[in-house]
C-alpha cells in the first residue's frame, strides 16, 4: 500500500448523490487519503475549476472524476473546456462511464481524457478502481506539478 | 345454162349460149364433148347416176359440183337434172345455175369459222359454250387447263358439278335475268373445283348466243384464272385483319401519334387506360393529357429519336385520365420512317403500371417505416439498457457496502438474501450489456473496409487466449481471404463462434477449425468443433435473442452470442446456419458477399 502524507484533492463531477456517496465510501474502504469535492453539474464544475464566486477559496484538484451525463453542461463539454484551457489541461481527468458504449462515444469526440473507467456494479471492483485512481495520481504526481 | 346429154353416147347434144359463155367453149366445141369432160367425175360414175335417174324419174335429182372451164378455172354450180325420152334415146336435161357468188360467201364463212375456231382453241382465256341445260358443249384448251380436266371429260359435264359447293348457285339469279333478256352479259368471281380437288378462282363473264329470231342457243362463258390474285388479296386482307385485331385487342394501349403529338389512331386498351373515347383522343395531343410535371420530360429524347440517333424510347411517365386520376404508364415509342428517313408517325405502346408504381411506393414506404422503427427500437434498446444500469449499480453496490459494514452482525439468512440480490443484479447487468451489444450491431456498426481475414481471426483468438489455455484447445484454420467487412463485428462473430466451441466442449480437449471455401460472389466460412453438438430441432432457435438450451449451472451465458452473430452476418448481407449432431460436434457456417453493392 502506497501511503501519502498529503491528501489527494479529488473533484467529483456527478449528479447522482448515490454515486457521490458510493465514491466517498469506496475511498474510505480503499483507505485512500483524500479530500473529495463534489459538484453536481458541468456549469458548477467549471466555476469550481476557475474558482469563480463561492469557489474562490477552493484548491486546484489533483484529479477530476467526470461523469458524462450531467445537467446544464454535459461531461463532453466540460472535458473540452478543460482541455482547451492551458491552466487546467494538465489536470488528469478520469471519465466515469456507465457502459463501454459511452467510452466509444467519447473517443469518437476525440477529447483526450486521460482515463476511462466504467462504473462497476460490483463494489469490490469499484474499490479497486478508486485505489487505482490513487495509484494513478501518485504516478502523475511524480511528474513536475506545473509541467514546465 | 342448160345442157342436154345423150345417155347412150355420153355427149352433149345441145347447149345454150349461157353455157358456152360460162364454160368458155364454143357451141361446136361443147357438142364434141361430154359431161365427164367438164365435171370432176368419171364417165362411169356419171352414167350410173343417169341410169338411176332414168330408172326412177321422180327423183328430183340435184347436184352441187363444179365445172372445169376451158381456161382451167372452176365454176361452181347447182343443177337440177331431168330425163326426157326422145325415141329410143334418153336425154338428160341439166339446168345449172352459176353459184360462184354463193360459194365465195360460203368460203368466207368457212374461213371465218376456222378463224373463230382457232381463236376459240388458242385463246389465253378459258372459253366454253354451255348449253341451256347447263352442260358444257364446247370447251377450249385453256379452259381445260384452268379447270384441270381433259376436254372429253369436261364436255357433257354440268357446270354445277364442278362448281365449288359454296358458289354453286351464285350465278343462278343473274343468268335467269340474262336469259329473260334483261341483261346482255353477267360477270362473276366464283370458285370451281379442279379434277384434283384444288380450288380455282375464276373471273367469269357469261353472255348468251341467240338465233336470228332471238331465241337463246347457248351461253358463252369466258373464264380467267384469278386464283393467284385472289390468294394475294386474301393474304393481304388476312394480314391486315390480323394487325387490326392485334391493335384492337392488345392488352397494351397502342397509339399512332403524329409528329405534332396528335393521336392519329388509338386502340381500345388505350382508351380504357386514359379514360377517353377514341374520338376524344383524336382531338388531343399527348401533352394535353400528360401529368404537368412529366409533360416535357421526354422532349429531348424524342428529338434525338426523330433525328435517327436512337431507334426507340422506353420510359415511365404519368398521364392524367379524363376523370382527373393520375395513371402511371410504361411506354415504348418507336418511329415509322418514310423513304427519306423522316418520321411519319410514332407508334407508342402504353402499359398501365399504376398499380405496380403504387405497390412500389407502398413497399418503399413500408421499408422506410420498418427501417425507421428498427432504428428507433435499437436506439430504445440502447438508451434503455444504458439507463437501466444506473439504478442496478445502486442496488448492487449498496448491498455490498452493507455486507462489508454489517458483515459480522448479519445472520446467515440475511447474508444469503443479500447474496441473491447481488447475484441478481450482476446477471441483470450482463443481460443489459448483452442487449446493448446486440443493439449496437445495427446502430454502432462501422463502414466496411477490405480486411485480411487472418488479422481478424488473430484478434478474436487474442481475446480468447485465457479460455484456449484453460481448455487446452487446439484451434486451426485455413488460409483466410481478404474480405470487405466491419472488422470489429467480424472479430466479434469469430470470437463468439470459437468461444462457443470452447464453452460447449465435450470430454476431450476442444479441437476447433476455421475453414473457408470460395463460392460464386461470396465466401463461405465455418467454425467446426468436436463439442457436445445440438439437436436438429434447435437449429433455428439458437440464433434468437436470449434463447438458451442449457441451464446456467451447466453453461453460463445470456443466450445473446449467436443472435449477435446472426445480426452481424445479416448486416454484411450473408447467411448463417448450423450443421450438428449431438455428441459429434457442430459446424457453424456463414457467408460473406465478396463485394457489397451499395
Amino acid at each position: 500500500m502506497v501511503t501519502n502524507n498529503t491528501p489527494v484533492d479529488i473533484l467529483l463531477v456527478e449528479d447522482n448523490p448515490g454515486d457521490e456517496r458510493l465514491t466517498r465510501e469506496a475511498l474510505k474502504e480503499g483507505k485512500v487519503f483524500s479530500n473529495l469535492y463534489w459538484v453536481k453539474d458541468g456549469v458548477e464544475a467549471m466555476e469550481f475549476l476557475r474558482r469563480d464566486g463561492k469557489y474562490s477559496g477552493v484548491p486546484r484538484p489533483d484529479i477530476i472524476l467526470l461523469d458524462l451525463n450531467l445537467p446544464k453542461k454535459d461531461g463532453r463539454e466540460v472535458l473540452q473546456e478543460i482541455k482547451n484551457d492551458e491552466h487546467l489541461r494538465r489536470i488528469p481527468v478520469v471519465v466515469l462511464t456507465t457502459s463501454k458504449a459511452e467510452e466509444d462515444v467519447i473517443r469518437t469526440y476525440n477529447l483526450h481524457a486521460n482515463c476511462y473507467v466504467t462504473k462497476p456494479v460490483d463494489l469490490e471492483k469499484f474499490i479497486v478502481v478508486v485505489k487505482s485512481i490513487d495509484m494513478f495520481w501518485l504516478t502523475v504526481a511524480t511528474l513536475p506539478r506545473n509541467g514546465h | 345454162m342448160i345442157l342436154l346429154i345423150d345417155r347412150a353416147t355420153m355427149r352433149f347434144v345441145d347447149v345454150n349460149g349461157t353455157a358456152c359463155a360460162l364454160l368458155g367453149y364454143s357451141r361446136e366445141e361443147l357438142l364434141a364433148m361430154g359431161p365427164q369432160d367438164v365435171l370432176p367425175t368419171t364417165r362411169e360414175q356419171l352414167a350410173h347416176s343417169y341410169d338411176t335417174l332414168i330408172a326412177d324419174p321422180s327423183l328430183q335429182n340435184g347436184m352441187h359440183a363444179y365445172y372445169t372451164c376451158k381456161d382451167g378455172s372452176r365454176l361452181p354450180f347447182e343443177s337440177t337434172r331431168r330425163v326426157l325420152r326422145s325415141g329410143d334415146r334418153w336425154i338428160i336435161v341439166a339446168i345449172s345455175r352459176d353459184i360462184r357468188r354463193r360459194a365465195a360467201a360460203e368460203a368466207a364463212l368457212r374461213e371465218s369459222e376456222e378463224r373463230y375456231r382457232r381463236t376459240f382453241d388458242l385463246a389465253g382465256s378459258g372459253i366454253a359454250h354451255v348449253g341451256l341445260d347447263g352442260r358444257f358443249l364446247r370447251v377450249n384448251r385453256t379452259l381445260c387447263e384452268v379447270l384441270g380436266y381433259p376436254q372429253e371429260e369436261l364436255v357433257g359435264k354440268h357446270v354445277k358439278e364442278i362448281s365449288h359447293p359454296e358458289d354453286r348457285d351464285l350465278t343462278d339469279a343473274r343468268r335467269s335475268r340474262m336469259h329473260a333478256g334483261e341483261m346482255e352479259s353477267a360477270r362473276f368471281e366464283k370458285r370451281y373445283l379442279r379434277k384434283d380437288g384444288s380450288v380455282v378462282w375464276v373471273d367469269l363473264t357469261v353472255a348468251l348466243a341467240r338465233d336470228p329470231e332471238g331465241r337463246p342457243l347457248h351461253e358463252i362463258s369466258i373464264m380467267e384464272d384469278i386464283t393467284e390474285a385472289k390468294q394475294a388479296e386474301s393474304a393481304l386482307r388476312e394480314s391486315e385483319e390480323r394487325w387490326r385485331v392485334t391493335f384492337d385487342m392488345a392488352g397494351s394501349g397502342i397509339a399512332h401519334v403524329g409528329v405534332d403529338g396528335r393521336f392519329l389512331r388509338v386502340n381500345r386498351s388505350l382508351c380504357e387506360i386514359l379514360g377517353y373515347a377514341a374520338e376524344e383522343l383524336s382531338r388531343l395531343t399527348v401533352k394535353d393529357i400528360s401529368y404537368a410535371e412529366d409533360r416535357d420530360v421526354t422532349d429531348e429524347r424524342r428529338a434525338r429519336m426523330h433525328a435517327g440517333e436512337v431507334d426507340a424510347l422506353h420510359f415511365e411517365k404519368r398521364y392524367l385520365r379524363k376523370d382527373g386520376l393520375t395513371v402511371w404508364a410504361d411506354l415504348t415509342v418507336s418511329p415509322v420512317r418514310g423513304p427519306d428517313g423522316a418520321t411519319l408517325y410514332e407508334i407508342a405502346i402504353f402499359d398501365d403500371i399504376t398499380e405496380r408504381k403504387e405497390a412500389d411506393e407502398a413497399l418503399r414506404a413500408a421499408h422506410e417505416e420498418l427501417k425507421r422503427s428498427n432504428a428507433e427500437l435499437e436506439q430504445f434498446a440502447y438508451v434503455a439498457s444504458h439507463d437501466l444500469q444506473e439504478p442496478l449499480r445502486m442496488v448492487s453496490s449498496y448491498t455490498q457496502l452493507l455486507q462489508r459494514r454489517l458483515g459480522e452482525k448479519l445472520d446467515d439468512d440475511a447474508r444469503e438474501f443479500m447474496a441473491y440480490i447481488v447475484d441478481g443484479a450482476a446477471r441483470m447487468k450482463q443481460l443489459i450489456e448483452d442487449l446493448l451489444a446486440y443493439s449496437r450491431v445495427g446502430t454502432r456498426g462501422k463502414d466496411f473496409k477490405a480486411l485480411a481475414g487472418e488479422d481478424i481471426l488473430r484478434r478474436a483468438l487474442v481475446n480468447l487466449r485465457a479460455a484456449i489455455e484453460e481448455t487446452k484447445a487446439e484451434v486451426t484454420h485455413d488460409a483466410l481471404p481478404t474480405i470487405e467487412a466491419d472488422d470489429v463485428q467480424i472479430a466479434q462473430l469469430l470470437q463468439n463462434l470459437i468461444g462457443n466451441a470452447l464453452k460447449f466442449r465435450g470430454a476431450d480437449p476442444p479441437r476447433v477449425h476455421v475453414g473457408v471455401v470460395e463460392r460464386e460472389g461470396e465466401w463461405e466460412l465455418w467454425v467446426r468443433d468436436n463439442g457436445i453438438g445440438i439437436e436438429p430441432q434447435y437449429f433455428e432457435r439458437i440464433f434468437m435473442v436470449f434463447q438458451r438450451l442449457h441451464n446456467k449451472g451447466e453453461y453460463p451465458g445470456t443466450g445473446i452470442g449467436l443472435a449477435i452473430c446472426k445480426k452481424v452476418v445479416e448486416r454484411h448481407g450473408g447467411r448463417i446456419w448450423v450443421d450438428s449432431r449431438p455428441g459429434e460436434g457442430s459446424t457453424f457456417r456463414f457467408t460473406l458477399p465478396k463485394a457489397r453493392h451499395h
